[in-house]
């Protein structure tokens, strides 16, 4: 018989006491996990209040340079018109 | 109107035949610091160097003579700087700017080599112990250099890596400007003797225990680890097998024997956790291979490797983790005690090692995080390249490390819940080093644990785009730039 024919393998294989212990601790690591991905995103909106000085400085050079680019240069010129209505939008009617 | 801070310059001139002191007085004079305010600090017994003609006080550095003018100084900073360099245009308004705005202890920033820019990563001091990264110049705020004690007294050009790896105690209180500071003769100081001594005494008064030998312009810090922890190995596979070096390899089982017959380290479990899939046949050569040091873990569910990881860590009873992929051979023999050594520091959280491709190349010498995307530094990289910094030579802080080999403390591991069952096949890892390093712990890469990882140079990753989706959810503004590999 080859091993492709067997369906699954047996050995000396590692057991809990309790079957029910092995899905509460899988249970216990989801758990944690989903609060600490909800603790990411929570952060993701709050970012820039707990920056280290180093941190907050690197952005603030990222932002530079991304507005130095190309891109966003050409992003803004072609943009124009749109933001000349928007601003016209918001003027006060008198 | 509030003051800004107020420097004095010291140029560091102890090795006199790199020093060229009339550039680097005529540098900072240029930028507006008179020469009264810069202090030049020449050896004891070197003799006629040039006065640069003008009332720069010259210093012989004797013993205590640096505790005295630290007791003198009336600045608030004190901006030390090697005498082979000089203060780029524009860099004395920039360090003022940042020095005023921020509530610091200690500064560096980039410098410029030839024309090429030397990018510094963020402050990482577990790297400085193996590597004065800091460049020729950076700033001491003066009332944190009276509270760091005394000077040693045989520490003669190592005392600015005596200084910083002391306020560095505080990383958050320290800040890198990501801009050129100075004109450089070499992108990094080479580890000298005075240096270990300075290192080995600041371990000491930390309470840890290390081995500090210098090794080729760096030192190499051995941790040691008081007891021998267990350390649980886990594996998850399906019991493939691939070409390896012309021979046909079951990865596992070669996995597991080259870690038992090659590992000094012994106090170890090894944890497979296996598809039901598996072949019958590789059960029993892994039985005949590693007998009962090896404990065996079904996994009968839908491939998920971070639902098998975190099923192989429920059984293990180590105090230390290790995440291992069935496709590893070891190279180095105390790839454990390297991880283990750094593992076991205060307040860190996750290590990595050195992966090479088979033929010899860097599968991974860190995580890189950088516009959006999660990545391997130095991938590809031959085995004798390295950057200017020489990053690929010394333990250091990275954005995280890949869990195809990765030591974890059990405990770390179970407090930010495993590896995120969200990340089936890719981004497991990354996922992982990011909640570890929002706990506030570090993460660190060695070149001292190395493997081969035969994982195909040529694979195109199937990436779920669902994973990606997430890990940016999640952590999309970590993955922006990565702080420890700056790239331009």
């Amino acid at each position: 018989m080859t091993d492709a024919d067997r369906e699954s393998w047996s050995g000396p294989e590692a057991r809990l006491p309790d079957e029910k212990r092995l899905l509460s601790l899988e249970q216990q690591l989801i758990l944690v996990d989903r609060v600490k991905s909800l603790e990411a995103r929570l952060a993701q909106v709050s970012e820039g209040r707990h920056l280290s000085p180093t941190a907050q400085l690197d952005a603030e050079q990222q932002l530079i340079a991304m507005r130095a680019s190309l891109p966003w240069r050409v992003g803004r010129v072609i943009t124009i018109p749109l933001r000349v209505l928007q601003r016209l939008r918001r003027r006060p009617n008198n | 109107m509030t003051r800004g801070p107020t420097l004095s310059v010291w140029l560091d001139a102890t090795d006199l035949a790199r020093a060229d002191i009339p550039a680097a007085v005529r540098s900072l004079v240029e930028q507006g610091i008179p020469q009264s305010d810069i202090l030049c600090l020449v050896a004891p017994d070197a003799e006629g160097w040039p006065r640069a003609g003008s009332s720069v006080r010259f210093v012989p550095l004797t013993g205590g003579i640096l505790d005295r003018l630290v007791s003198e100084a009336t600045g608030d900073w004190i901006l030390w700087m090697d005498a082979s360099a000089r203060l780029a245009p524009g860099a004395l308004a920039v360090i003022e700017r940042e020095l005023s705005r921020f509530d610091i202890d200690l500064v560096y920033g980039d410098s410029d080599l030839d024309g090429a820019r030397i990018r510094r990563p963020a402050f990482s001091p577990v790297r400085l112990r193996s590597q004065d990264y800091l460049g020729d110049l950076r700033g001491f705020r003066v009332e944190a250099i009276k509270q760091a004690g005394a000077f040693p007294r045989d520490a003669a050009g190592a005392y600015s890596l005596h200084l910083s790896l002391r306020l560095g105690l505080g990383a958050e209180r320290v800040l890198r400007i990501p801009q050129v500071l100075t004109l450089s003769d070499q992108s990094v100081v080479p580890a000298t003797e005075a240096g270990r001594t300075v290192v080995s005494r600041f371990l000491v008064g930390q309470g840890i225990s290390a081995d500090v030998t210098l090794e080729g312009g760096r030192l190499r810090v051995r941790y040691v680890v008081p007891s021998d922890p267990l350390v649980s190995i886990i594996i998850p596979t399906r019991g493939g097998r691939a070409i390896i070096a012309g021979r046909d390899s079951v990865l596992v089982v070669d996995a597991v024997r080259g870690l038992l017959e090659r590992s000094t380290y012994s106090a170890v479990e090894i944890i497979v956790v296996a598809d039901d899939e598996t072949p019958q046949s590789v059960i029993d050569q892994l039985v005949a291979v590693a007998g009962d040091r090896v404990r065996l873990v079904r996994w009968s569910e839908e491939f998920n490797f971070s639902a098998k990881i975190n099923r192989g860590a429920i059984f293990a009873s180590g105090e230390y983790l290790v995440l291992l992929n069935d496709d590893v051979d070891v190279i180095s023999a105390d790839w454990i005690e390297s991880l283990l050594g750094l593992a076991s520091q205060p307040n860190v959280g996750l290590v990595g090692g050195l992966l090479l491709f088979e033929d010899g190349t860097v599968q991974h010498g860190g995580h890189l995080y950088t516009a959006g995307w999660a990545g391997h530094a130095a991938f590809g990289w031959a085995p004798d390249r390295d950057d200017y910094l020489g990053s690929m030579g010394v333990d250091r802080e990275v954005s995280g490390v890949t869990a195809a080999c990765a030591m974890i403390p059990t405990d770390t591991f179970w407090e930010v819940g495993g590896l995120s069952l969200d990340y089936s096949g890719n981004y497991n890892d990354v996922d992982l080093s990011l909640k570890v390093a929002a706990t506030g712990r570090s993460i660190l890469w060695t070149p001292h644990s190395r493997l081969h990882h035969f994982e195909s140079q040529t694979r195109v990753a199937a990436v779920e785009p669902a994973e990606l989706e997430t890990l940016r959810a999640h952590w999309g503004t970590r993955l922006l730039a990565d702080p420890f590999w700056p790239e331009p």
